[in-house]
């Protein structure tokens, strides 16, 4: 049998993206958000969730697509990563879908910038596009990687 | 840009580059006159500039530079180290004023506010501005300011509001945070909602690029007049004994304090109060001089402590803190007090002209012999032998 994968999904403007579901703690709705002045744009703000102090990442922001109408209420997936748990605030949640790794497939090369570093690829469903969301990478921010680079 | 301004950068930062050479070079020759002349010059002519196309702050930089070294040429002072750094940093924040004109235009940010705070200059650090956020008091209405300190250096804070105190545990900000160093980390509050914890350090740091220049100049102003020999200080002045005008200097004190008088508290034979967590020794100006003690008896022996409230000069002396009891603090000026003549009684230095009045100046050592700190009972006797 071939080898499978277990994805979180959700959607953003339409698209259909995964995290894997081990790295998922738990969806959540959105709660108020303390904003956090002089942060980068994509840093949401921080949530207090169940006494822990959670960064909410709009991952809208993050891979560059267009601002979240207004009156669109988010969700949030909540992913653990090697700096603690991350909130990722989306438009709507998927279903938990298995896919065969044999169904993946690298970013085309033309893919640039922020998002190709984010996105590790996709995945062919049937109907639709599941790309796959690095959530460890989606913590490091452009500054920091400036500044690693430097 | 304009032509005019173009050359003034460049001319300038050739005018800075030999000004810093030959800074270097003035260590190892102290004397030089040539030197020193020629660095003047340097700096002469970067002002001489600036005062023609308005660049005020880097002409008031370049000025107090300037006066520094015409203090250096004629003598006034000696080139020590801290002279010599003090130089250097005019001529970095000359540059950083130059490289700000050629890509804005202009010599900076606006101006650096301050607020006088018992006597002293607060450098004002606003919030909302150091934060980018659009909020906040205007400048008209009353503003919130809380005083911090950062090693020996105090500034104000400007906030909209002041809650509470209150005792948290204060969480770390993950890496995404990392590259802003105001907060220190961030915590849950009762609402259940978090808050973010500044970090006055890094607030300083990140605020002192628009102090660093006005401190500079000011630091600098302050370094000419103290080695030029001129012996101005800050003195507070208070009301002494029967009416009499009695002075401190400014730099003994640790506050000026208003505190009530159902405070005071009893403890042996001596006056205390609780300040700060601490119990603070009072001695009452009135007792601890002598020597119209007789006279004024009667006046004396009116209720200690008072109903209303104490005014209080809190200082510090072999380490001990005391509190010295006056009748009102009248103000703080700044003064040579140059016309002086000798004490007509214990526990007075001498006497001399401060702010055209004349006036006693306290000896604090004397006073504490006195031993009204240690007691009244003390005190007195100490007085009658004498």
């Amino acid at each position: 049998m071939a080898e499978t994968r277990q994805f979180c999904t959700f959607y953003l403007d339409g698209l259909l993206f995964g995290v894997e579901s081990q790295r998922t703690q738990e969806v959540i709705r959105t709660m108020d958000l303390t904003e956090v002045p002089l942060a980068p744009l994509v840093v949401g703000g921080l949530m207090n969730l169940r006494g822990q102090i959670v960064a909410a990442i709009d991952l809208r922001r993050r891979l560059e697509l267009a601002e979240r109408p207004a009156g669109q209420k988010p969700m949030c997936v909540v992913a653990r990563t090697s700096e603690g748990a991350v909130s990722l605030v989306v438009d709507e949640i998927g279903d938990v879908v298995e896919v065969e790794e044999s169904s993946f497939e690298a970013p085309p090369e033309t893919l640039k910038g922020p998002v190709r570093s984010v996105i590790q690829g996709v995945h062919k469903l049937d109907k639709e596009l599941l790309h796959v969301v690095d959530a460890e990478r989606v913590c490091v921010l452009e500054e920091t990687e400036a500044r690693a680079a430097s | 840009m304009d032509d005019l301004i173009q050359e003034f950068l460049v001319e300038s930062n050739e005018n800075l580059d030999r000004y810093d050479s030959e800074l270097v070079k003035l260590e190892s020759e102290p004397d030089s006159q040539p030197l020193l002349s020629s660095i003047f010059r340097s700096i002469h002519s970067i002002k001489g500039a600036c005062g023609f196309l308005g660049f005020q702050k880097l002409e008031k930089l370049a000025h107090a530079g300037e006066n520094l070294l015409s203090k250096l040429r004629d003598g006034q002072i000696k080139l020590t180290a801290e002279i010599g750094s003090a130089l250097l940093e005019a001529g970095d924040g000359i540059r950083k004023m130059l490289a700000s004109i050629g890509t804005s235009g202009n010599d900076g940010e606006e101006e650096f506010p301050v607020y006088r705070l018992r006597g002293r200059l607060l450098p004002l650090v606003y919030l909302n501005r150091e934060l980018k956020l659009q909020s906040g008091a205007s400048a008209a209405a009353a503003v919130n300011i809380v005083v911090l300190q950062v090693d020996s250096r105090q500034f104000g804070l400007v906030v909209d509001e002041v809650h509470d105190t209150e005792e948290i545990v204060v969480k770390p900000l993950g890496k995404h945070f990392k590259a802003i160093k105001v907060y220190a980390g961030a915590t849950i509050m009762g609402d259940g909602k978090p808050a973010l914890i500044l970090d006055v350090m890094g607030l300083a740091q990140s605020a002192s690029i628009t102090a660093a220049e006005r401190e500079r100049t000011l630091a600098m102003e302050e370094l000419g007049t103290e080695k030029a020999g001129s012996d101005r200080q800050k003195f507070v002045l208070f009301a002494g004994t029967g009416g009499s005008r009695m002075a401190l200097p400014l730099a003994m004190l640790a506050r000026l304090e208003e505190l009530p008088g159902s405070g005071v508290e009893r403890s042996g034979n001596q006056w205390v109060t609780q300040y700060r967590g601490q119990i603070l020794p009072l001695i009452r100006i009135s007792h601890a001089l002598e020597e119209r003690r007789e006279l004024l008896q009667p006046e004396l022996e009116g209720s200690f402590p008072p109903a209303g409230s104490i005014q209080v000069l809190v200082l510090t002396h072999d380490g001990k803190s005391f509190g010295l009891v006056v009748p009102e603090i009248l103000d703080i000026v700044e003064d040579a007090a140059e016309v002086q003549s000798p004490a007509t009684r214990a526990g007075v230095l001498y006497s001399a002209v401060i702010g055209n009045r004349v006036t006693e100046l306290l000896d604090v050592p004397s006073i504490l012999q006195s031993g009204e700190v240690y007691g009244m009972a003390g005190g007195q006797a100490a007085g009658e032998g004498q």
